[in-house]
């Protein structure tokens, strides 16, 4: 099994099995396109911080079929394992899901949507702004308005 | 607390008002009326302490305010003041003599003491803004008050912590950030694809910046189901449903569901041939009543695309829907019926009328044999057929319809899932049904039906012809069965086992891919086959035993040793007594979800407590003479 080295955007690098690596399409590509290489492939997108998690999260996922399987994908249900990988702050969080995103990772990134879906869900306008710390920058006519449009989805 | 700390001060201060009026007997000349104005607000200063401590905050207040009309400058009298108006939650009063207290003695630690306290000491406005501002306040003290001063320190821990607080806030709020000004379009398309309707409505209302993207994110009018998230039935105005589709253009449409009176699913109906919705994909109604005309009217302009077509409990016949079908919604793959049919289908229906590519058929009604047959003739490609009210025999029904691409075959009330999570499940697994292969035949996935309907010759058949394939199998109340098709489950005739190997790994290699297996009211099967069966299908996660009294603990060992074993009834089975029960929760507490044992009449209670201090109280049934 041949390693691949990974540099992170703060210069750390991370060695890491080929199999591993190639769970992102991105690494995957360029690894073809280059061929065999001994240079450290620069991720100029990615901290070392959460470099690392991907890794460990692939690492995790290095067996499973690659399939992009659409019935899997409407569901919000996130196995354990990784619901207990994405307890992590929100800056974190949404690090992981752009890395995600950059590296072309489709397993990965859907299971960030789907968590930070599953923190918007069940909650209502108030608490989604709580918990992301946005301003309701609405005039109370506005709110009134949109209020009275949305109210038969209206919790509670 | 703060009245102790406040009570503390003022005991420590009450030496001070001598020296520091110090500088106030300047001003007042020593004369006689001096001493008698001394005496005089010292006298109100007591008693507003006494009526302090007391927590009497009003009587505090005048007696404060009393001795201040003749001290104006006394800090400590202030001091007192500001306190007490705090209390009395007159904030702006309170910010005013600690103000005061600033000015007249800049020098002097007590003014911003105060004032610092104050701006922090309503709850509400603990955050950065107040914060920042106490530091300031305790700052500019530092830099005035003299080294010497006794709470010279205090200002300088103050400042410092109230500085490393906005800190740590201006740090908990960058960590938390609108992930609308984060994420990278296609990101949030993801995230909201997986919220609901109703909730991407909710997330509206969060803030403009939400209600903007939202409101222009293409997929946002994608779906408008207004049964899902509705809170009651015909909630949605018109006016929200006029304003909604003005948000978006009709072909923008793939799915409108409603649930209301008959004039507004009317409107409704109006309003998708109005914006000229002829990308609709998905049609829904249910508890609704429309006009037929304008049902068909919709349907005929509107329903080239459609693949799935839900009515439930709708006040309309089936009959004149149904034989329009293969003419105006020609990709029709699902469709679901859920009312009475008042009258028999009497209209003949040929070739033309065949809905070759109807997959899944969820006819909730009570259809007689020949209605049955009128409709089953024109769906011959059915992969899954739902057919929970109706009482025509699963034989006669199979000799008629051959129906060669069924997977899932549910003739009865579907007790482990209601009719309509079968069809929210089919919603949700097919999103884009692959086309019926010719040729290619599977067998059955799910099969499910009642002694009433069923026969013993035709269950025969049936599992012998499916059970490499059948993963959930429902035999309920089939009271009558003798226990010769248990050892059809059995590894295959063909590749004899010698008989004290039966239940183990088989040499044949083949494992029954049985998921659930239900025989709740089949009262005639014996113990000796039922763990045969149990231990020739390892990989069994849903199991029900309800009423099957030759139920025993032997039949527990075998279930205990199920690995992936999550759901068990086993509702009144008289022999299974608290040795076996705990056998079964001891090994199996980490799969096992729910546990049914209601009228289990030999189980003592105190087993029935192990078990739900092991698997959890609510994971663990049982009741007594419910039934």
């Amino acid at each position: 099994m041949s390693n691949v080295r990974l540099l992170s955007s703060d210069n750390e690098e991370f060695v890491v099995q080929k199999e591993v690596a190639e769970r992102s399409v991105l690494i995957k590509n360029m690894l073809e396109d280059v061929g065999e290489t001994d240079s450290a492939i620069p991720l100029p997108n990615v901290t070392a911080k959460v470099l690392k998690k991907v890794i460990e999260w692939c690492d995790h996922h290095s067996s499973d079929p690659v399939t992009t399987d659409e019935t899997e994908r409407r569901t919000t249900d996130i196995d354990e394992w990784d619901q207990k990988f994405m307890e992590v702050d929100q800056e974190t969080l949404f690090d992981i899901i752009l890395a995600a995103n950059y590296l072309d990772i489709k397993p990965l990134l859907d299971v960030g949507c789907k968590t930070v879906a599953n923190m918007i869900k069940g909650k209502t306008a108030e608490e989604i702004r709580k918990i992301f710390n946005i301003v309701n920058d609405f005039t109370p006519e506005e709110e009134a308005q949109i209020r009275k449009e949305n109210e038969w989805a209206e919790d509670r | 607390m703060k009245k102790r700390a406040f009570s503390s001060t003022t005991t420590k201060d009450q030496p001070k008002p001598t020296t520091s009026t110090k500088h106030q007997r300047k001003n007042v000349a020593a004369s006689a009326s001096t001493n008698e104005i001394q005496e005089s607000w010292k006298h109100y200063f007591e008693d507003g302490r006494q009526a302090f401590t007391a927590s009497q905050y009003k009587e505090a207040l005048q007696y404060f305010t009393q001795a201040l009309r003749l001290q104006p400058t006394n800090l400590t009298l202030l001091d007192s003041r500001s306190a007490t108006y705090d209390r009395l939650q007159q904030w702006d009063a309170a910010v005013k003599d600690a103000k005061m207290m600033i000015k007249i003695a800049p020098q002097v630690s007590k003014g911003y003491l105060r004032l610092g306290k104050l701006v922090t000491s309503q709850p509400q406005q603990q955050n950065e803004k107040t914060y920042r501002q106490a530091a300031l306040v305790y700052r500019r003290g530092c830099s005035k008050v003299d080294e010497g001063d006794p709470r010279y320190a205090l200002l300088t821990t103050l400042a410092s912590d109230m500085e490393s607080k906005v800190n740590a806030d201006k740090r908990r709020i960058q960590g938390q950030r609108d992930p609308l000004h984060i994420l990278p379009y296609d990101v949030l398309d993801l995230i909201f694809t997986y919220l609901p309707f109703h909730r991407r409505v909710a997330c509206t209302q969060v803030s403009s910046d939400w209600n903007r993207f939202l409101r222009h994110w293409p997929g946002m009018w994608r779906q408008l189901d207004f049964i899902t998230g509705a809170t009651k039935h015909d909630v949605v105005s018109r006016k929200t449903l006029t304003s909604y589709f003005s948000y978006t253009r009709g072909r923008h449409i793939r799915s409108f569901s409603l649930s209301a009176s008959k004039p507004k699913t009317d409107y409704a109906l109006q309003l998708l041939i109005d914006q000229d919705c002829q990308y609709l994909e998905y049609l829904g109604f249910s508890n609704s009543g429309f006009s037929l005309n304008l049902f068909s009217r919709t349907l005929r302009l509107m329903g080239k695309q459609l693949t799935h077509l839900y009515l439930d409990n709708c006040d309309t016949p089936l009959e004149p829907i149904f034989t329009q079908l293969s003419a105006i919604c020609p990709q029709l793959t699902h469709l679901y019926y859920g009312s009475e049919l008042k009258t028999e289908f009497i209209t003949t229906m040929d070739a033309q009328h065949t809905l070759p590519r109807l997959q899944q058929l969820h006819l909730v009604s009570n259809a007689s044999q020949s209605t049955l047959d009128v409709i089953l003739a024109q769906c011959p490609n059915l992969t899954h057929l739902v057919l929970p009210r109706i009482y025509v025999s699963v034989a006669t029904l199979l000799l008629r319809h051959p129906l060669p691409h069924l997977r899932v075959y549910y003739h009865d009330a579907c007790s482990t899932m209601s009719k309509q999570s079968l069809w929210e499940s089919a919603l949700t697994t097919t999103t884009i049904p692959p086309p019926p292969t010719p040729g290619k035949v599977g067998g059955w996935v799910a099969f499910s039906a009642m002694g009433t309907t069923l026969d013993d010759h035709t269950l025969n058949s049936i599992v012998t012809t499916h059970r490499t394939t059948l993963e959930i199998i429902n035999l309920n109340q089939t009271v009558g069965f003798s226990n010769q098709w248990c050892s059809l489950l059995l590894p295959p005739p063909a590749l004899p086992l010698p008989l004290e190997n039966e239940g183990e790994a088989n040499p044949s290699g083949f494992i029954s891919p049985l998921v659930e297996l239900s025989l709740n009211q089949c009262t005639r099967l014996d113990d000796t086959d039922l763990c045969r069966v149990i231990s020739a299908c390892p990989r069994l996660q849903v199991v029900g035993l309800a009423y099957v009294c030759s139920v025993t603990n032997t039949t527990l060992e075998h279930l205990a040793q199920l690995p992936h074993l999550k759901r068990l009834d086993l509702t009144a089975c008289p022999q299974i007594t608290g040795s076996g029960l705990r056998r079964l929760v001891d090994l199996r507490r980490h799969t096992l979800k729910k546990l049914l044992l209601n009228d289990c009449a030999a189980i003592q209670p105190d087993a029935i407590q192990h078990a739900r201090s092991v698997l959890g109280r609510t994971a663990v049934e049982c009741t007594f003479g419910k039934r």
